[in-house]
């Protein structure tokens, strides 16, 4: 064979040796912001367990001044197992529909709206929201950067052939989350 | 072992290079009280014994400071008259010897007569000095410092504290990781105090590397960072860190300890490079309320801004290239200079107000510490009709 064949040869190998490289890099790239959205997909579970046990605190003690009301709301939320996004997010509003309604009746009552108690776990539930923001915009974060590469060329030919999908972003609905904002 | 510093206590610093040496090698967590103002910490290390307040009488302060002002002007004059005399003279005895039929003037001649001229000159100033009698000075310019510093912001902070010597303490700048090291280190006018329920502290700060030699013709001074830092604690409380670089900032080490992380605002990342030991925690304090608000501190700071958030407090570096608090020594104006320093000033308040901490609900307004007197060594007169 003549040194042309021979250059045309290295030159395929070293094409396709390219190609081999940028397709195992890409496709690590995506297993690593999969990676990536599980752990902020379980920031945001433990905050939403975190929201939920604080506001069954909160529920205990408002349940000592206005129990009637206090079993009402507890009717609205059950704790359920969070397969989907969607699942998540509803869970989410449904705590912060019972956040706002606790405060409410809180509101009807001043020994419990004093109560240090009371109070702690305001702070204690504006943190834990806080930390559910972080974990909501981490989590969105990743899936945005991980949607775009999806539907990028040339990306998009690794995601094709690795049968990626488009994923869901974590909602939140602001005008909910603003009832549970509170001020001393 | 630390003392426990109180804000009405006066020191007096006895051994400032000794001082300095064990705040290099100390723990930097020691900076940091646990409880009440955290920058309090930082007098622990200045090694100081208590002295007597000085009380401030106001007429004599700024009596002194102008008699300052004036003999640093003489002193200017003074210069000027024998740099002139060195010039002057020599001229005219090369101008007129020879009308005076003199052909030949050795130089050692010109150099007597102009070393005598010099001489007579001094004398004459220095016996005209001695006439006036005036008193020696009794304040320094820390003393006009401190009381511009409380005549300015002593209404609207709380447990104020100026120390001039002190600032940012090296081990805690080094611990931080966030500017590279260098070999010149110094940091003077520090004040602290409890602004809009908020602790602060704030000081100059200069970082150079120096290298090579004169001798070898290789000597250069790198500055590395100019400017002031701030420290605020945060109402938060988190573990870890979070570095927040100026992309524009030439000196920031690498860390490879920490990852970096990309935000969801483009702009904040063209602006600023994040890293962090934990993803969730640099989403859980970069609120997107809170990077917009670094963003126009960075417009409006004229500097690169170097941020890390770490073990409770915000740290703020401003790299402007200024000294924020240095009143003109050669023309007192009292009020100018209280009004520059209100100025200056607005950039921590600014900060505090920007970073939207003051009215945060970690902050407990219903459950205040008992009010303290605020630094003892100098209560604030009232203002009288000079307007001061």
């Amino acid at each position: 064979m003549s040194i042309g064949v021979y250059v045309v040869i290295g030159i395929i190998a070293l094409v396709l040796i390219i190609l081999i490289g940028w397709w195992i890099s890409t496709s690590n790239t995506f297993r690593r912001t999969e990676v990536k959205i599980n752990e902020a997909e379980s920031g945001i579970d433990v905050a939403l367990t975190k929201r939920y046990d604080t506001l069954t605190k909160m529920l205990d003690i408002t349940r000592a001044y206005a129990k009637h009301e206090a079993d009402v709301i507890q009717g609205t939320i059950e704790r359920r197992q969070m397969n989907s996004m969607q699942e998540r997010s509803q869970f989410n509003n449904s705590i912060n529909e019972a956040m706002g309604r606790i405060n409410a009746v809180a509101e009807q009552y001043p020994v419990l709206l004093s109560s240090q108690v009371f109070k702690q776990l305001q702070v204690a539930a504006y943190d834990v929201e806080e930390h559910l923001q972080a974990a909501r915009r981490a989590y969105n974060a990743n899936v945005s950067q991980y949607n775009q590469m999806i539907v990028t060329f040339p990306k998009s030919i690794v995601a094709g052939a690795m049968s990626l999908q488009k994923k869901d972003f974590f909602e939140a609905e602001s005008a909910k989350r603003n009832d549970v904002k509170m001020s001393f | 072992m630390a003392k426990n510093y109180q804000t009405n206590d006066v020191y007096n610093e006895i051994d400032r290079r000794k001082r300095r040496k064990s705040e290099r090698k100390a723990d930097p967590r020691v900076f940091f009280n646990k409880e009440g103002n955290p920058f309090l910490g930082f007098m622990h290390f200045l090694e100081r014994i208590p002295v007597p307040p000085k009380p401030i009488d106001e007429q004599r302060l700024m009596s002194d400071f102008i008699y300052d002002a004036r003999k640093r002007r003489s002193i200017n004059f003074g210069s000027l008259l024998v740099t002139m005399a060195l010039v002057i003279i020599p001229t005219i005895i090369m101008c007129v010897f020879p009308f005076l039929f003199i052909s030949r003037v050795s130089p050692i001649a010109i150099f007597i007569i102009t070393v005598l001229a010099i001489l007579i000159i001094v004398v004459i100033k220095m016996v005209s000095k001695s006439k006036k009698k005036q008193p020696l000075n009794y304040y320094t310019v820390e003393d006009y410092k401190n009381y511009v510093v409380h005549r300015a912001i002593g209404n609207e902070v709380q447990e104020l504290v100026y120390e001039p010597y002190f600032g940012m303490p090296q081990s805690v700048y080094k611990d931080l990781g966030v500017i590279s090291l260098g070999n010149i280190y110094r940091t003077e006018d520090l004040i602290t105090g409890k602004y809009n329920d908020v602790y602060f502290a704030q000081s100059d700060l200069v970082v150079e590397y120096e290298s090579g030699s004169e001798e070898n013709n290789d000597y250069k001074i790198v500055t590395y960072f100019k400017g002031r830092w701030i420290g605020i604690e945060y109402p938060k409380k988190f573990t870890g860190t979070v570095v927040i670089t100026d992309n524009s900032f030439a000196h920031s080490p690498k860390r490879k300890d920490l990852e970096h992380v990309e935000l969801e605002n483009i702009n904040f990342n063209r602006m600023f490079t994040v890293r962090s030991n934990d993803t969730h925690l640099v989403y859980y304090l970069l609120t997107p309320q809170i990077m917009e608000r670094l963003m126009y501190l960075r417009q409006n700071a004229r500097g690169n801004v170097v941020a890390s958030f770490k073990d409770g407090i915000l740290h703020i570096f401003i790299n402007n290239g200024k000294d924020s608090f240095e009143p003109n020594r050669y023309q007192v104006d009292l009020m100018r200079d209280i009004q520059n320093f209100k100025y200056d000033f607005s950039l921590v308040s600014g900060v505090a107000a920007i970073l939207n901490i003051n009215d945060n609900i970690y902050v407990q307004h219903n459950e205040e510490p008992p009010y303290q007197q605020p630094y003892q060594n100098n209560p604030m007169p009232p203002m009288n009709n000079n307007g001061f």
